[in-house]
């Protein structure tokens, strides 16, 4: 191990062991390990830095996405959500727990944030199952597993970030997340399906039947989000608008929503905009460090010293990334799934390409595995955001979604076996 | 001190009206771009580089504001095991630490910001902007940093709660 990455490694642990703040941490390390091993002005180097990644253009989708979830978020759509779902999955063994997984596919769609699909969809859904019977250990496992799909399905605030830090097309990356995102939330439905027909006492009756004149008064409650879905989707795929200016539409679409629910008052647009503001300087800050710490990184050669001794040990590609499997699951233990992507990426990314990977699948593995770190303890948002609907411990919680966090790793899996399925779509469509 | 702390929170609350201002001129100056470049072929001149200028806003000016929301990110797993007392001193160390490093960030910003006046380097968009304007923005959303990190430490001086927290969509 090199002198800087040694430096480097020890302040990390000390920092975030400490309970330093991670992005402080970041600028933190890289301010260090700049002035100790080279002869630059880091003050002006570091000035700079902030000011380019502050005002990156290809950053300007991020504050649009997350306002358009905090708008959504504060409209009746979880309600539509669940009355709009709820009579087409009587029949299905699982009945209403399908709702977690379809709800949070489709709060994806128009939802950046794991942590934001989570509260809307189970806001709703665990009171409706609590009060019919349902088993409260599937009940939380499967709306903790289906509220990571809100970082495959576009638009997705970690896929921002892997591609501002990637360097590459974040339209490629919405693209090549939609099949992966759509076989896991399938793939959970498989498993609820299973589990019931095996427990049925875990489930409750299916209920009276409903006239297709309900169902489809049902549906049309659904309408607005399916209109704003295949806006922002439809607008991004076939051509007609950039990634940035189908947020846009997106922030308009979801403004006309909750006016017509009359949820356009002074005081919820400013709430609107404080939980905006709060998202974003929270990424703000991390990104930023990131980047600068990426940077100081390449000006100490670190990044060509890990990937000459990874090379040295003549890894196959297929062992190497199961490799970073591993290492990504343990680290999702201990960080978020975006300090987990920041921190490692200027590392990892360069190992992955020079072995033959193609950097738009590593972005959808990389999802994937850090989205486990999300309902994993101790520090899993969605299991806090579960908490605090439930009242349950955040263990326990984690207990419940253990099945589903199996079921993530088989997709991971999966994509390392067939990565076609996250490279075909782009391909195709391009 | 209380009363300090309190003026304290009020500038980083004016921080995240900064911020959120930002956000709602991005949000309307792209929402007007998309309907005027769709219908009208006709392309704000300014949307572009005023983006960048208003995202530094959005990042950053209502940071302050946040760290005392309780929305900036830490690992608290071997805090968790660290006694009350001790937790607050370890809390106020951090504190300290962050607050030696955001002085540093801000004065390197707030010299860059004054430099681009000294050379009287504009922007290399049509407006030709004067970088100093939105660089001492920026400076200025450092410096709230600064101050919501100075009312966190004075809290825990005083053994008053570090942050609060309300309904959160943080990833």
């Amino acid at each position: 191990m090199t002198g800087p990455l040694s430096l480097i490694s020890v302040l990390l642990t000390f920092f975030l062991a400490g309970g330093l703040w991670v992005g402080f941490s970041l600028f933190a390390i890289g301010i260090i390990s700049l002035e100790t091993f080279k002869n630059i002005k880091v003050d002006r180097f570091l000035a700079g830095d902030i000011w380019g990644t502050a005002t990156a253009v290809e950053l300007v989708t991020l504050p649009l996405f997350i306002l358009m979830g905090e708008i959504l978020f504060r409209t009746r759509l979880s309600e539509n959500l669940f009355s709009g779902l709820a009579p087409f999955v009587r029949r299905l063994p699982g009945r209403l727990l399908h709702v977690n997984i379809l709800g949070c596919t489709m709060f994806a769609a128009v939802s950046g944030s794991s942590a934001a699909t989570t509260a809307t969809v189970g806001r709703i859904t665990i009171t409706e199952m609590r009060s019919r019977g349902y088993d409260d250990k599937l009940i939380m496992g499967s709306l903790a597993g289906a509220g990571t799909i809100g970082f495959l399905i576009p638009p997705s605030i970690p896929l921002i970030i892997y591609g501002v830090l990637a360097e590459i097309s974040i339209l490629d990356l919405f693209i090549a997340g939609i099949i992966p995102g759509l076989i896991l939330a399938a793939m959970f439905m498989i498993y609820i399906g299973f589990v019931s027909i095996l427990h049925p006492q875990l489930t409750a009756s299916a209920g009276p039947s409903t006239t297709l004149y309900y169902k489809m008064l049902a549906l049309s409650k659904l309408l607005p989000t399916i209109l704003l879905i295949t806006l922002i989707i439809g607008s991004m795929y076939l051509g007609f608008a950039s990634v940035t200016e189908a947020a846009a539409i997106g922030v308009l679409g979801a403004a006309i929503l909750a006016a017509f629910e009359g949820q356009f008052t002074i005081n919820i647009v400013w709430r609107t905009l404080l939980g905006t503001v709060r998202t974003c300087s929270m990424i703000g800050l991390i990104l930023t460090g990131a980047m600068f710490l990426s940077k100081a990184m390449a000006r100490l050669g670190i990044p060509t010293d890990v990937a000459n001794g990874i090379e040295s040990m003549d890894l196959g590609p297929f062992t190497l990334i199961l490799l970073l499997m591993f290492f990504y699951l343990a680290l999702g233990c201990f960080l978020d799934g975006l300090s987990t992507i920041v921190m490692t990426l200027p590392v990892t990314l360069p190992l992955v390409v020079a072995a033959g990977f193609d950097p738009v699948w590593f972005g959808i593995f990389l999802i994937v595995t850090i989205e486990m770190a999300q309902i994993t303890p101790p520090i899993g948002f969605n299991l806090f955001v579960i908490k605090s609907l439930t009242g349950h411990s955040i263990m326990r919680i984690a207990a419940a979604a253990v099945p589903f966090c199996g079921i993530m790793v088989l997709l991971v899996l999966l994509l390392i076996l067939f990565p076609e399925l996250a490279t075909w779509l782009p391909k195709s469509i391009r | 001190m209380r009363k300090l702390i309190y003026i304290l929170d009020i500038i980083c609350l004016f921080g995240a009206a900064i911020a959120s201002l930002g956000c709602l001129s991005l949000a309307v100056m792209l929402i007007v771009e998309v309907i005027t470049t769709s219908f009208l072929s006709y392309s704000q001149p300014w949307a572009v580089e005023y983006s960048g200028y208003f995202l530094a806003a959005i990042l950053f000016a209502g940071s302050g504001w946040t760290l005392g929301q309780g929305g900036h990110i830490r690992v608290n797993i071997l805090l968790q095991f660290v006694e009350a007392r001790g937790l607050r001193l370890a809390d106020l160390v951090m504190s300290f630490c962050a607050l030696i490093l955001v002085v540093y960030i801000t004065s390197a910003v707030s010299e860059n910001s004054l430099r681009s006046l000294q050379l009287g380097s504009v922007s290399y968009y049509p407006t030709r902007t004067p970088l100093w304007v939105p660089q001492a923005v920026l400076a200025l959303s450092w410096i709230f940093l600064c101050l919501g990190l100075v009312a966190r430490s004075l809290r825990l001086i005083m053994g008053l709660p570090s942050d609060k927290s309300d309904e959160s969509l943080v990833e």
